[in-house]
């Protein structure tokens, strides 16, 4: 265990640091910030004395060190734009959108084994197209108009809840409403496919053999068998919820990562670009690592090394 | 970073229309009978405005673009540049030397800092040096600075590298910060809690990069507003949908579509203003047939201004005649293009047009409702035979081959006009970063409008836009949408097109 | 030898019962004309027709026929656990006074798992992966036996693990399925089967997917529920060499019927069907032996391809024009030995010669 544990970080270490390369690679093709940050009116000796002091006449090679040698410190520079320290940017925002995602995840998982349950228990195939169309309507929806659709309903017409930034728990309801129910359709069909196969096994014949009932089975049973794909797929589609969060973000006006990303890549200011990047690819490994753990403690067969 | 499909956009904003419009018919019944609330006495009042963007901080030293408007209400600037050109603010007078080299402020001292230190010269010493630092932003706006000085207490001098009749609107906008408090709590503390001269006092920062501002009570003017929250919403939507449940005030840049549906919601009004952003085509002169004038000229004489005006502004705007426009200081006023397309036709042929498809780039945002703008030139021009290709471009992507000056064929964009037409000419005409062509008389009346003024500048500013425009054509002028505010009734509100105007001027 | 199974005494609070001790004629099971039908494309089709037959207490049934033979549907059938697939089940199947055909799920639960214990043929996927052995054993107690507290149930199911040779219960208690090997997994199968001491095992193909030497100590372990226990048994196998030594009765199936049942000694002894005695000969034995193990030529029948009149007709020696065409009526041949064949007198004088 502690072995793996080593392992899964000597990697975790070897996945950043690709990611940071791959960063300051991607920001750099992007073009040059000047243009952006400078005025219109600005000539193109002012930009070449402005470029100088932000160190970008720098071969490209000695401003990857120099890059490097900031990230060991956790220094990856100076906002271009605002001229506060990059990383403090992204921390500062992390726990809206950590708390955002989070929740989102959390309330993802509950309503799709929640609705999974109850269409196995019941085994009514008139429900399940009913739950199951649902969720595909919805998939069907680009996140950004739904989140528009909610807005509208809950927020303009019936005024219920509200839409612009994090203030208190029914702030919560629309954004995590819009990114939860994203990966419903995805997340009902893999636990439909994963009951029907564990349902067949032989194990399941055993346990009605013993006297258990058939909903007694399925939970006892047949649940713990499929939560263990499942929790791979979930912890898959991680992506998707960062993906998520971005549109998510800017619609509902929430103070996260995400939406400063965006800012930062219009402005090209790499500082914050590459601190947001590697902020959130560290806890995307984070994550990734404990849902190894929790799928291994499920599942028995898998020994960690 | 993704791109969109752009059918699903569509698709998408088609949706949204529909949605919208049941929501607010919805809405509009509930609250019909007895209406206009409106006009009523001003009452100061707490309101909340949206942001487009968050601010990263806030200190007008570093940042040029983030904070505008809240660095409008926080900090005073030397003087206050007005529709009616610049009122004294923190300086009581300015003058120039007769060589246009020496700009001499003096500075009324009396005035004081809202955390009651007193103003002198070497706050605005203390700004202006940190903007003309290497890597500072407002360098591009300050370039023609030789050096600065401050000599007495209450007198602060520029030294010019090159005469500008405009420099009074690019030094004396900028917001002065106090020297002794900035140095004591630093960069980041002053950005966690700045304090200025202006109306508004920092009050508290509000999440995600936005701040709350409330009224200072020993500002000389009393404030139309108590407090101002300034909360970053980035979506558009969500912009309209907060100011129909009450929870902003005043969003600015309504789409022209949106204006009917939301003038029939009897709690909002809506404003409309004359714009300052002009849509134009630029050539690029270097290649044929570009370099044609008569090419030029017919390409100018394509378009049913007006036409274009109601159809893709839905007539909130008007036909521009050439870039520097009202409401800017000195504008010319000329009258737009009148459409031929026999004439147009004609000129192009002479101009020895071979007939192969001619790039037209353009950038799918900043530029107001940028594709159907784009295929609607693209079809005007088709009329009169020059076949163009389009390419859309990213902002950002644009914004870096239109510095470059890799553009090929023609361009489309949006030009905001600044208070003075100095904006424009350095940026499109006077030789910059951005300008496709050379031209030695357009420099020459350049020269001249910075080193006259008065009526005499006013008239060389004019014979400078009627050479670019229509002499030289350079420029095909298309139009100009106007400034549309969407505001709570029975706000003190009047926006100008430069400004939403949350402060009482002076 | 494994120690004595008296431990695995029903606990003393026990629910009501469901079954009695026996049926009213002395039976533990009778089964009568079972039919389980199945939906196929061409229409429903019986995979078991017309199986009737009776188990006395303490009786040890076997069940043999190939695959396909309707064999194991016939017993799943018997304890309900094919009424989500069948899509008709006829006839009835007394078990201590209540026809498991007719009886409720609620009715069958109870008995399935404390009156019938059931054992099956791959014990690696007959449990569950991902919950430890002790976990699935103490279930079978506690969904029958509320209220008993953890200590007692872990009591239990050690004792239960012990009474079946598994070395170091205690320890393994806490293993899953994948860290026993193939002969303890069936062998905590087994505990999990007896663990209430029921009246009834039924055992699927126990043996077959376990090694020669393990498949002996299985079967060691059948017979001593039977003998320590009391338990009926019922063994369902392909392999008649099985059942030689550990049968008191036995029942040979093809294409979904019976077509021989009789004591041991008659179906070994005096076959009266082809097809048993087709099966016998493929058994190795001592004396002639042979270097290929033989399988009965030609092919079963599939579902719902029924060869007319007698169906085992395509691969019999004796097969005759009658065969072709009518479907032989059960005969009683001996004391308690029936069989259905056309030709079953023909049968007795072939076995005769051979002997």
């Amino acid at each position: 265990m502690t072995r793996y544990v080593a392992i899964r970080l000597a990697q975790a270490a070897l996945t950043i640091y690709l990611i940071l390369t791959l960063t300051f690679v991607l920001a750099r093709m992007a073009g040059d910030p000047t243009a952006l940050l400078l005025p219109a009116e600005t000539n193109s000796e002012d930009a070449a004395i402005y470029r100088k002091a932000l160190g970008l006449d720098k071969p490209m090679f000695e401003q990857y060190i120099d890059y490097l040698k900031g990230a060991v410190h956790l220094d990856f520079g100076r906002s271009l734009r605002g001229g506060g320290p990059a990383l403090d940017f992204i921390t500062e925002r992390l726990p809206a959108t950590l708390k955002l995602a989070g929740i989102s995840l959390v309330v993802s998982i509950i309503l799709a084994l929640g609705l999974g349950l109850i269409i196995e228990l019941t085994n009514s195939e008139r429900l399940r197209t009913f739950i199951l169309s649902g969720a595909l309507l919805r998939e069907a929806i680009p996140a950004f108009v739904f989140a528009l659709m909610l807005i509208l309903l809950f927020g303009v017409k019936l005024q219920w809840l509200p839409f612009i930034g994090m203030n208190g728990f029914s702030s919560y309801v629309m954004p995590v409403a819009t990114l939860s129910s994203a990966t419903l359709a995805l997340y009902l069909r893999v636990l439909r496919s994963n009951f029907s196969d564990e349902r067949s096994k032989e194990y399941m014949r055993t346990a009605l053999a013993k006297g258990e009932s058939r909903s007694y089975a399925i939970i006892r049973e047949a649940f713990p068998n499929v939560l263990l794909p499942f929790i791979t797929v979930v912890a898959l589609n991680l992506g998707f919820l960062i993906v998520g969060s971005v549109l998510v973000e800017t619609v509902f006006s929430w103070p996260g990562v995400a939406y400063a990303m965006v800012q930062a890549v219009t402005q090209r200011d790499f500082p914050v670009i590459q601190a947001g990047v590697i902020m959130i690819a560290t806890v995307f490994v984070i994550v990734n690592i404990l849902a190894d753990i929790v799928s291994s403690k499920l599942d028995p067969r898998i020994e960690l090394s | 970073m993704r791109s969109y499909n752009r059918r699903w956009i569509a698709a998408a904003a088609a949706s949204i229309a529909v949605v919208m419009l049941a929501a607010s018919c919805g809405g509009s019944s509930s609250g019909g009978g007895s209406s206009s609330s409106s006009d009523g006495p001003a009452v100061a009042a707490d309101i909340s405005v949206p942001l487009p963007a968050p601010l990263a901080v806030i200190d007008p030293t570093v940042d040029t673009a983030a904070g505008g408007t809240v660095y409008g209400v926080l900090f005073r600037s030397l003087v206050f540049n007005g529709l009616d050109g610049p009122v004294p603010a923190l300086a009581k007078s300015w003058a120039i030397s007769p060589d246009g080299l020496t700009w001499t402020y003096t500075l009324d001292t009396s005035l004081k800092f809202q955390d009651g230190s007193a103003f002198d010269s070497a706050d605005v010493l203390f700004t202006f040096q940190k903007m003309l630092t290497a890597g500072n932003p407002h360098l591009g706006t300050l370039s023609i600075v030789a050096s600065i000085e401050a000599p007495t207490p209450d007198t602060f001098v520029f030294h010019l590298k090159t005469p500008n009749a405009a420099f009074i609107i690019l030094s004396g906008g900028k917001s002065i910060v106090p020297s002794d408090y900035y140095q004591s709590v630093g960069a980041d503390g002053f950005s966690k809690s700045p304090i200025g001269a202006g109306p508004y006092k920092f009050d508290s920062a509000v999440a995600g990069g936005g701040v709350k501002v409330t009224a200072w009570a020993d500002y000389p003017i009393k404030q139309p507003f108590k407090s101002i929250d300034f909360v970053p919403v980035p979506s558009p939507q969500a912009q309209i949908a907060g100011l129909q449940t009450g929870t902003l005030d005043v969003v600015a840049n309504v789409a022209a579509s949106q204006v009917e549906t939301l003038k029939s919601d009897s709690k909002l009004k809506i404003t409309e203003t004359e714009g300052n952003n002009v849509a134009f085509i630029a050539f690029n002169t270097g290649q044929a047939p570009m370099s044609s004038l008569d090419f030029r000229e017919g390409v100018d004489l394509a378009f049913d201004r007006d036409a274009m005006v109601k159809t893709l502004l839905s007539g909130h705007g008007v036909a521009a005649g050439g870039l520097i426009t009202q409401p800017t200081i000195g504008y010319p006023d000329l009258d737009a293009p009148k459409y031929d397309a026999t004439a147009a036709k004609a000129a192009i042929k002479k101009s020895g047009y071979d007939g192969s498809a001619i790039n037209l780039t353009y950038p799918t945002s900043v530029l107001l409702n940028a594709d159907l703008t784009a295929q609607a030139v693209a079809s005007y021009l088709n009329d009169v035979g020059v076949k163009v290709t389009l390419i859309p471009l990213d902002y950002t992507t644009f914004l870096q081959q239109w510095a470059a000056k890799t553009i090929q064929g023609m361009y489309i964009m949006g030009y905001n006009n600044g208070i003075d037409a100095d904006t424009i000419i350095s940026s499109l005409y006077a030789g910059g970063s951005r300008v496709l062509f050379t031209d030695d008389a357009v420099t020459t009346a350049v020269a001249l409008t910075r080193t006259t003024s008065g009526d005499v500048r006013v008239k060389a500013l004019k014979a400078l836009e009627e050479l670019v425009m229509e002499t030289k054509h350079y420029y095909a002028p298309l139009m100009m949408p106007n400034v549309i505010y969407a505001s709570t009734a029975g706000l003190p509100f009047t926006p100008n097109a430069f400004s939403p105007m949350y402060a009482a001027p002076k | 030898m494994s120690p004595s199974m008296t431990a695995l005494r029903r606990p003393t609070q026990s629910a009501p019962e469901i079954a009695a001790p026996k049926n009213s004629d002395g039976s533990l099971l009778r089964v009568e004309n079972l039919r389980v039908e199945f939906r196929t494309p061409a229409g429903p089709v019986p995979a078991v027709d017309g199986v009737t037959f009776d188990l006395a207490p303490g009786e040890i049934l076997g069940i043999v026929g190939e695959s396909g033979s309707g064999k194991s549907v016939a017993l799943s059938s018997i304890v309900g656990l094919t009424r989500g697939e069948a899509s008709g089940i006829s006839g009835s199947a007394h078990f201590g006074g209540l026809d498991l055909i007719t009886a409720s799920e609620k009715e069958l639960r109870k008995v399935r798992g404390r009156d019938i214990g059931m054992v099956f043929q791959n014990p690696m996927t007959s449990l569950n992966p991902v919950r430890t052995i002790g976990t699935q054993l103490a279930e079978a107690i506690s969904l029958h036996y509320k209220g008993l507290s953890r200590s007692e149930l872990k009591d239990r199911v050690i004792a239960a693990l012990r009474q079946v040779g598994v070395p170091a219960a205690e320890k393994r208690l806490g293993q899953y399925a994948h860290e026993f090997s193939g002969g303890m997994q069936q062998r905590a199968m087994i505990a999990m089967a007896l663990v209430n001491s029921p009246r009834l095992v039924i055992a699927d193909e126990p043996t077959t997917a376990l090694d020669v030497t393990i498949q002996a100590q299985v079967l060691d372990l059948l017979v001593q529920a039977r003998d320590e226990l009391g338990a009926s048994i019922i063994i369902v196998t392909h392999d008649l060499g099985v059942l030689a030594e550990i049968a008191d009765r036995i029942v040979v199936m093809y294409a979904g019927r019976m077509v021989e049942s009789g004591s041991v000694y008659d179906i070994f002894d005096r076959p009266r069907h082809p097809y048993t005695e087709r099966l016998q000969a493929c058994l190795p034995s001592l004396e002639t032996p042979r270097k290929r193990l033989l399988t009965v030529a030609g092919q079963a029948p599939v579902l719902g391809a029924r060869p007319s009149g007698c169906a085992f007709h395509p691969r019999c020696f004796l097969a005759s024009d009658i065969c072709f065409t009518e479907d032989p009526a059960s005969t009683t041949v001996g004391d308690g030995h029936v069989a259905s064949c056309h030709h079953s007198d023909l049968m007795a004088a072939h076995v005769k010669e051979d002997l």
